[in-house]
C-alpha cells in the first residue's frame, strides 16, 4: 500500500503539470479578405437569383428557391466566420488604435450577415459587401499595401478589394 | 527498494522548486522538441544570462497565462530577446509579436526526459 502510494507519488512527479506551447496560431500568417467579399457577392447573387424565379413551374420554383436560400444561408455565414477570424486572430491593439472604427465595423457586418440571412432585403446585403470591402481596406492597409477596386466579372457586378 | 523509491522522490520534489516540468505542444519547435515530448526547465525568472541559441521557456507576450517553448535567436541592445521556432513555417513567433522582454523568462530547457529514446541533456 505504501509502496503503491510512493509509486504513484513518483510518477505524478515526473509527469509534467504545465504545457509549453510549441504551436502556431494556424495559418501562420495566412489571412485574406478575399474569401469573406467573394461571400458578400453571393449573398447578393442569390437575392437576385429568388427574385428572378419563375413561378410558371411551381414545384421547380420551390426547388430553386430552396437551393438559392441554402446557399445564400450558408454565404452569409462564410462572411461571418472569415471577417471573425481576421478580426479575432490577425488584428492588434495596435491596429485598433490606428483603425479606431474596427470593432464598430465588424460588429455591423455581423448584424447585416444576419439580416441577410432574415431577409430578402437587397440593400442590406449591398450595404453588407460595403463593409466588408471597408474591412479588407483595413486589412490591407495594416500590412502597409495601398488597396484598388477592381470590378468584378460577376453577374451582379460590383467591386472587388485587391492589393494594389 | 522503499528507501530507494523514497530518496528519489525526495529529490526530485527539491528539484522541482528549482525545475519545471513542461509538455510540449505543437510543432513549431521541430524537430528539437516534438508534440508531446516532456522536457525540464531550469527556472530562471528574468534570466540574463541567455545567449543565441538558448531554448527558453517564456510567457507568450500576447497572453501572459499561456506558457511557450522557442529559441534565442539574439539579444537586443536593451536586453529583450528576439525568440524563434526551430520549424519557422509552423510556429509563431518574435516575427509576429517582437522581441520578448526578459521579464517573460520563465527558463532555459536543459533536458528532455521523455520519450526515453528521445532522452537529452541540453548543455
Amino acid at each position: 500500500m505504501f509502496l503503491t502510494a510512493i509509486k504513484t507519488r513518483f510518477l505524478s512527479t515526473l509527469t509534467p503539470t504545465r504545457v509549453a506551447s510549441a504551436h502556431c496560431d494556424i495559418p501562420c500568417g495566412i489571412y485574406d479578405p478575399h474569401q469573406a467579399q467573394l461571400a458578400a457577392h453571393s449573398v447578393i447573387r442569390m437575392i437576385d437569383l429568388i427574385a428572378a424565379v419563375e413561378r410558371a413551374d411551381e414545384t421547380k420554383a420551390e426547388h430553386d428557391i430552396a437551393r438559392y436560400v441554402t446557399v445564400k444561408e450558408e454565404h452569409a455565414e462564410i462572411v461571418k466566420r472569415e471577417v471573425r477570424i481576421i478580426w479575432g486572430d490577425y488584428f492588434k491593439a495596435e491596429h485598433l488604435q490606428e483603425f479606431p472604427n474596427l470593432h464598430g465595423l465588424v460588429f455591423d457586418i455581423m448584424k447585416l450577415a444576419s439580416k441577410a440571412r432574415q431577409t430578402l432585403d437587397k440593400a442590406a446585403a449591398e450595404e453588407l459587401l460595403g463593409k466588408v470591402q471597408e474591412f479588407a481596406e483595413i486589412f490591407y492597409k495594416t500590412k502597409g499595401r495601398d488597396t484598388k477596386r477592381v470590378a468584378t466579372v460577376y453577374p451582379t457586378g460590383g467591386e472587388l478589394v485587391q492589393a494594389a | 527498494m522503499s528507501l530507494f523509491a523514497a530518496l528519489s522522490y525526495l529529490t526530485i520534489r527539491f528539484a522541482r522548486s528549482r525545475f519545471g516540468q513542461f509538455a510540449v505542444r505543437g510543432h513549431s519547435m521541430e524537430p528539437t522538441f516534438a508534440d508531446g515530448d516532456f522536457i525540464t526547465a531550469l527556472e530562471v525568472p528574468g534570466s540574463a544570462n541567455l545567449k543565441p541559441g538558448a531554448l527558453v521557456v517564456i510567457r507568450d507576450p500576447r497572453g501572459r497565462d499561456r506558457e511557450m517553448v522557442k529559441r534565442v535567436s539574439e539579444a537586443m541592445p536593451n536586453g529583450d530577446l528576439v525568440v524563434l521556432g526551430d520549424s519557422p513555417g509552423q510556429s509563431t513567433d518574435s516575427r509576429h509579436f517582437g522581441p520578448v522582454p526578459r521579464d517573460l523568462i520563465i527558463g532555459r530547457v536543459v533536458l528532455r526526459y521523455w520519450p526515453l529514446t528521445r532522452f537529452r541533456v541540453f548543455a
